[in-house]
């Protein structure tokens, strides 16, 4: 190698490291990011929303021979979904008296949220990290939590004025604090890089009854999850050779390859919880 | 103004490749075509334009997408540079050669990618993980090569002579 390369490689490296320590657990996007940012995402957005346009349009003639026998489907599901609606409303009604009889408070009030449409995916295919159409424009900060209607996609990792960077469950090696819905085990939910499932959950407790097919959501203890959202199905249990704990493979409700629309709850749990003796005692 | 041009580039790629590069996925994988362009580029224009092309592009992706800037800078800056100074001794209208590169670059840049961004977080046993990921990409970066090489080619020769 010639001493030239040398210093190439070495000034690179230096370079990427230092890189990275700065950016190391950083706030928000330096200014620089966020011009660019600025300037980048309306395209990426028109781009979207162009080839969206362009599919759907290739999409309704496509489309036309199956409408007949999809409309008459759809018919039978909409009765069916308004007498579900009306026994859920009778339910509902129920519980709200119980809860006045009771004197709880209401525990899943209804979050503020923002619709947000995915407009840049990670270029690679080694994560499923995305850009959202949304900053804090329209009040967004960081980790505030992204959802869609199947489950709990991630949260947001940084914000530029007009675009935010989602970082999903999958990716991120900061774990979700989870319960098993049918039992009330605890654990925490994070990403895993073997291949079998995206995520994996990790409980302490031996006798944790955990089963194949579970539903996981996210527990009561999270400091920046609010309770309830859907992680995943457990598809299968296993135990770490190395420290004999136990764990479950846990498959994503979100599929995050065909991620358009999100939803962002645009409060942030972390101060609500803080503020909040019982949830920090049981941490 | 040769730097602008190359900013300009570099930016209309990595917005191609973050938004229309998802609707060509086949089998879940996409082309990384950031990286093809780097190769490509630096193959025509020599090390020192590959380096630049490689840091800016590995910038906009650590930025944006990143968990920690550095990563992909090293990685696409390497790649850049070695490729420029392989190229110095290559024949620059051997179509074969700009596509081996690429396919080792692809080899070599997931392998980096892997260990700085997954092993070193702690996942340290071996797993089939960077297999799954890796050889999909490898086959749908190296046909893409053939398409990226000869635009860059094409462009390369109208735009400026032989380089950009």
């Amino acid at each position: 190698m010639k001493r030239r390369h040398k210093i190439v490689f070495i000034i690179l490296t230096a370079a990427s490291l230092g890189l990275a320590g700065f950016s190391y657990n950083r706030k928000s996007p330096t200014i620089i990011e966020n011009a660019y940012g600025y300037a980048v995402t309306p395209i990426q957005s028109l781009n979207v929303r162009a080839s969206e346009k362009l599919k759907s349009f290739i999409n309704y003639f496509r489309g036309i021979a199956s409408l007949n026998g999809e409309n008459t489907r759809l018919k039978e599901e909409l009765l069916e979904t308004r007498a579900e609606l009306n026994r859920l409303k009778l339910t509902e009604s129920e519980n709200l008296q119980l809860e006045a009889i009771v004197g709880i408070q209401q525990k899943y009030s209804n979050y503020p949220t923002t619709g947000a449409r995915v407009i840049a995916k990670d270029p690679g295919n080694w994560f499923d990290s995305f850009i959202i159409d949304k900053g804090t424009n329209y009040g967004l900060k960081k980790n505030m939590v992204v959802m869609n209607e199947d489950g709990l996609v991630g949260k947001i990792s940084e914000c530029g004025y007009n675009y935010s960077k989602v970082i999903s469950i999958i990716d991120d090696t900061d774990a979700v604090s989870a319960e098993s819905l049918r039992t009330g085990d605890i654990g925490y939910v994070s990403a895993d890089f073997t291949g079998e499932a995206k995520c994996r959950m990790q409980y302490s407790d031996t006798n944790a009854d955990i089963l194949e097919g579970d539903e996981i959501v996210t527990s009561h203890l999270s400091e920046v999850f609010p309770p309830g959202i859907s992680i995943g199905h457990v598809i299968s249990l296993d135990t770490d050779d190395k420290n004999d704990m136990q764990y479950a493979m846990v498959e994503p409700s979100v599929d995050f390859s065909k991620l358009k629309y999100v939803i962002v709850l645009s409060a942030s749990f972390e101060n609500e919880l803080t503020e909040n003796p019982d949830a920090s005692e049981e941490q | 103004m040769k730097y602008i041009i190359y900013t300009v580039i570099s930016t209309l790629i990595f917005i191609f490749q973050t938004t229309l590069c998802q609707y060509i996925e086949i089998a879940g994988v996409i082309p990384n075509i950031m990286l093809l362009f780097i190769v490509s580029f630096a193959f025509f224009n020599g090390e020192s334009e590959g380096l630049f092309i490689g840091v800016l592009m590995g910038l906009m992706h650590d930025s944006f997408f990143g968990h920690l800037i550095g990563v992909n800078i090293f990685l696409y800056g390497a790649v850049g540079y070695c490729v420029g100074c392989i190229s110095l001794y290559s024949n620059k209208d051997n179509i074969a050669v700009p596509v081996i590169l690429s396919f080792i670059a692809t080899v070599l840049y997931d392998i980096g990618f892997y260990i700085l961004n997954i092993v070193l977080k702690g996942y340290t046993s071996p797993n089939a993980y960077i297999l799954i990921n890796l050889l999909p990409e490898l086959v749908y970066n190296t046909i893409a090569a053939f398409a990226v090489y000869a635009a860059v080619y094409t462009i390369g020769n109208r735009a400026v002579g032989h380089k950009f």
